[in-house]
């Protein structure tokens, strides 16, 4: 893990006192509402429904066991003893007062963290695959590169204040998992025939009011360029994005408007200028950021441990479960990666107590060199567990509540606070989550129906993902009433696609009888190993549509 | 007569500011220390060029490559170059900058004048500002630099010891 020295520390305590300061003449009325927004929000201060919402940034995902019990501090002693895991590896207090702010960001320094630019129209945290450095599938670690903007990012002077916010995310491996597509800028690792590393740029993607894809303006881009090349978008971007109406600001408008060839043509003749200049990484910089990112010390690898675990596995049909579900392959023999669930039953999806983030803490501390990962699903992966620890680790995992052995089924959704919390949202999203996890209890029938993802957003600024998600859930308000529109066909991994509305809308009491029967259609037609998106694919929409209506009808 | 933050005070500023909105008639100007829209620049550059008092106005969504395609290397000569933010929200007055200081040389006095925060100066000067018009009353009638606000301001722009950007 990335680790701060005395320049970072200096950066950070610099913040705090800055951000201070301008709490400070804000409530002695120095600087209005209108003045303090933007400040406020690039340190991630909302002002929400019911009380300010602080959003704690999680470069690229990866979280120490100190830093998780700083935050399990900060929850009890600032806020009602929880947090919650957003879909872009940020975790958000709910009921912060905005005079103790300042004390929290000042608490989070002291371990290395802060909320700089977690919102705001402004370079957001940079996000990455949750196996980084761990996938047996990975090209190249992607965390270095992430650390790298991460640091040319933050306070850059130039981009404080671009038409929208500005979301990075770097992926490293064959298949993607942070959706790369679905971002203003995304990066993705890849070698060339001769090996050399490169990297293709997207730009363009993005969820919200109007879903796009990314399009590729660079299909290798040398690394070395990374930081002058990402300068040279924003620079574009910041001075031709629209300003006029922030529903067409965001940089997918203007590609859109000018087309990604132009874009791209534009981006070129600005990195002209800025190609080679002093932002250009040297190998001594890059040699240095791999350095925080080393293997950890793993055992050498003994197969009578694995054998032994396949024969509890065989015994024990809960833990066979688990392992099917919860635990991914590592590049290591003799390691796993395990996902501890935050989505039991009856909790909104991503909440975690304080002593839930302290257990987590201790168990990575134990199992998994001291590290966490939180991801885009709101879970939280141990990446290195050995897997002799496997059975042992189970049992802690159910004592707290963590090995709800549903990984990638219908009912690990990803949903955002919706309306209970957020006052953008046109409708409740969690409850609505709850109401499904009721209906699909049966942990066989969900191993059945295999992956599938299924993600709710109670607003079209789509923080649930629901465009992306094989069936996506969208609250919308008609006359001051909430309806719930379902969208089928989205993807966010490597075929990144983005769902289509299925028909009219839904009230809340039918949604799970809806979901049902899509999965009943899923379930009639698919052939043997389908996947729910596959036979979507192989359907068409018209089918679902046809059956779902008719019935209604 | 608005006033200026510059090298740590606030001066009066000897700068007149000519209408963007039309055309004028430049070569009847009168004399003294007076700041052309783009427009003008593009419409009379030889003219103004011999003029040592003309500096250049410019909108956030003025292009600069205009001005440079009349003026080429002639642009480092310019004695003074004002960059209008029409809201405080608006940052492409950075990147203007940005690219006046770092790739066409420009070194006279570049100054940040319409809206803009005290919170800004630290950004507006790593990005190669040098002078600020603040609208704040308090802060224009102090010459010394010894009230709260005027404190405030000095204060926002040394906000950090540190960056990680190795170019500005």
């Amino acid at each position: 893990m990335y680790l701060y020295n005395d320049q970072d520390k200096t950066l950070l305590r610099e913040r705090v006192a800055q951000f201070r300061n301008q709490t400070q003449r804000y409530l002695a009325g120095e600087l209005n509402d209108e003045e303090f927004l933007p400040l406020r929000l690039q340190n991630g201060l909302y002002v929400q429904r019911l009380a300010p919402m602080l959003r704690i940034n999680i470069p690229y995902g990866m979280v120490s066991s100190a830093q998780l019990r700083k935050l399990a501090h900060i929850t009890r002693k600032y806020d009602k003893g929880y947090a919650h895991f957003t879909t872009r590896q940020n975790i958000q207090l709910n009921w912060p007062q905005l005079s103790e702010v300042p004390d929290i960001l000042a608490e989070l320094a002291d371990v290395e963290m802060h909320a700089i630019q977690s919102s705001g129209n402004c370079i957001r945290n940079i996000t990455s695959d949750e196996y980084a450095g761990i996938s047996p599938d990975e090209i190249e670690d992607p965390r270095p590169w992430c650390e790298l903007i991460r640091q040319w990012s933050t306070l850059h002077p130039e981009f404080a204040f671009l038409p929208r916010k500005f979301k990075i995310a770097v992926s490293g491996s064959h298949s993607d998992r942070a959706a790369t597509q679905v971002h203003d800028i995304g990066l993705q690792l890849i070698k060339n025939t001769e090996g050399k590393l490169g990297i293709k740029v997207l730009v363009g993607g993005g969820l919200g009011r109007t879903p796009v894809i990314g399009q590729v303006i660079n299909e290798f881009l040398e690394p070395q360029h990374l930081l002058t090349y990402l300068e040279a978008i924003l620079r574009i971007y910041n001075l031709y994005g629209r300003r006029d109406n922030k529903y067409k600001a965001r940089i997918k408008i203007l590609l859109k408007a000018w087309g990604a060839e132009v874009f791209a043509q534009k981006v070129a003749e600005e990195w002209q200028h800025l190609k080679g200049g002093a932002n250009t990484l040297s190998d001594e910089d890059i040699a240095h950021h791999k350095t925080f990112f080393n293997t950890p010390d793993y055992e050498p690898f003994d197969s009578s441990m694995s054998t032994a675990v396949k024969k509890i596995a065989h015994a024990d049909k809960a833990f066979n479960k688990w392992l099917q579900r919860n635990v991914s392959a590592h590049r290591v023999p003799g390691y796993k990666a395990v996902s501890l669930s935050l989505k039991p039953p009856g909790v909104a999806p991503g909440d975690a107590t304080d002593q839930q983030l302290e257990a987590i803490a201790d168990l990575a501390e134990r199992y998994s060199f001291g590290e966490a990962r939180v991801i885009h699903h709101q879970n939280v992966v141990l990446g290195d567990v050995k897997q002799s620890a496997l059975y042992e680790l189970w049992r802690e995992l159910k004592t707290h509540g963590f090995a709800t052995p549903t990984i990638g089924t219908l009912t690990d959704m990803i949903c955002c606070p919706g309306g209970d919390f957020c006052s953008l949202a046109n409708a409740k999203s969690i409850p609505v989550a709850e109401a499904i996890q009721r209906h699909f209890d049966d942990l066989d029938y969900l191993y059945d129906l295999g992956d599938l993802s299924l993600n709710i957003s109670g607003c079209m600024n789509a923080c649930g993902h629901h465009h992306v998600g094989n069936i996506g859930i969208l609250g919308v308000d008609k006359k001051g009433e909430e309806f719930y529109q379902i969208q089928l066909g989205g993807d966010s991994g490597s075929q990144a696609a983005l769902g289509k509305v299925l028909g009219p809308s839904f009230y809340a009491q039918d949604i799970p009888v809806i979901i049902d029967k899509i999965i009943q259609i899923y379930v009639k037609y698919r052939h043997d190993g389908e996947s729910f998106i596959e036979v979507y694919r192989r359907l068409g929409m018209q089918h679902f549509k046809d059956s779902i209506y008719a019935k209604a009808a | 007569m608005p006033k200026l933050l510059k090298n740590g005070i606030q001066i009066q500023d000897i700068w007149r500011t000519l209408s963007a909105d039309k055309s004028n008639d430049v070569t009847s100007t009168p004399a003294g220390p007076t700041l052309f829209p783009l427009r003008d620049w593009l419409d009379n550059h030889k003219f103004l060029l011999k003029r040592p008092d003309s500096g250049l106005w410019l909108n956030n969504d003025d292009e600069p490559d205009d001005l440079i395609s009349k003026l080429g290397n002639d642009i480092a000569k310019l004695p003074c170059i004002a960059i209008y933010f029409p809201a405080f929200t608006d940052g492409r007055g950075f990147s203007l900058a940005k690219i006046l200081r770092g790739r066409y040389h420009y070194r006279g006095e570049l100054r940040a004048v319409g809206s803009i925060l005290v919170d800004q100066l630290y950004y507006l000067k790593r990005c190669g500002f040098d002078a600020y018009e603040i609208d704040n009353n308090e802060i224009n009638d102090d010459k010394i630099g010894d009230s709260s606000a005027m404190n405030t301001a000095l204060h926002c722009l040394k906000s950090f010891s540190i960056q990680y950007q190795a170019d500005s």
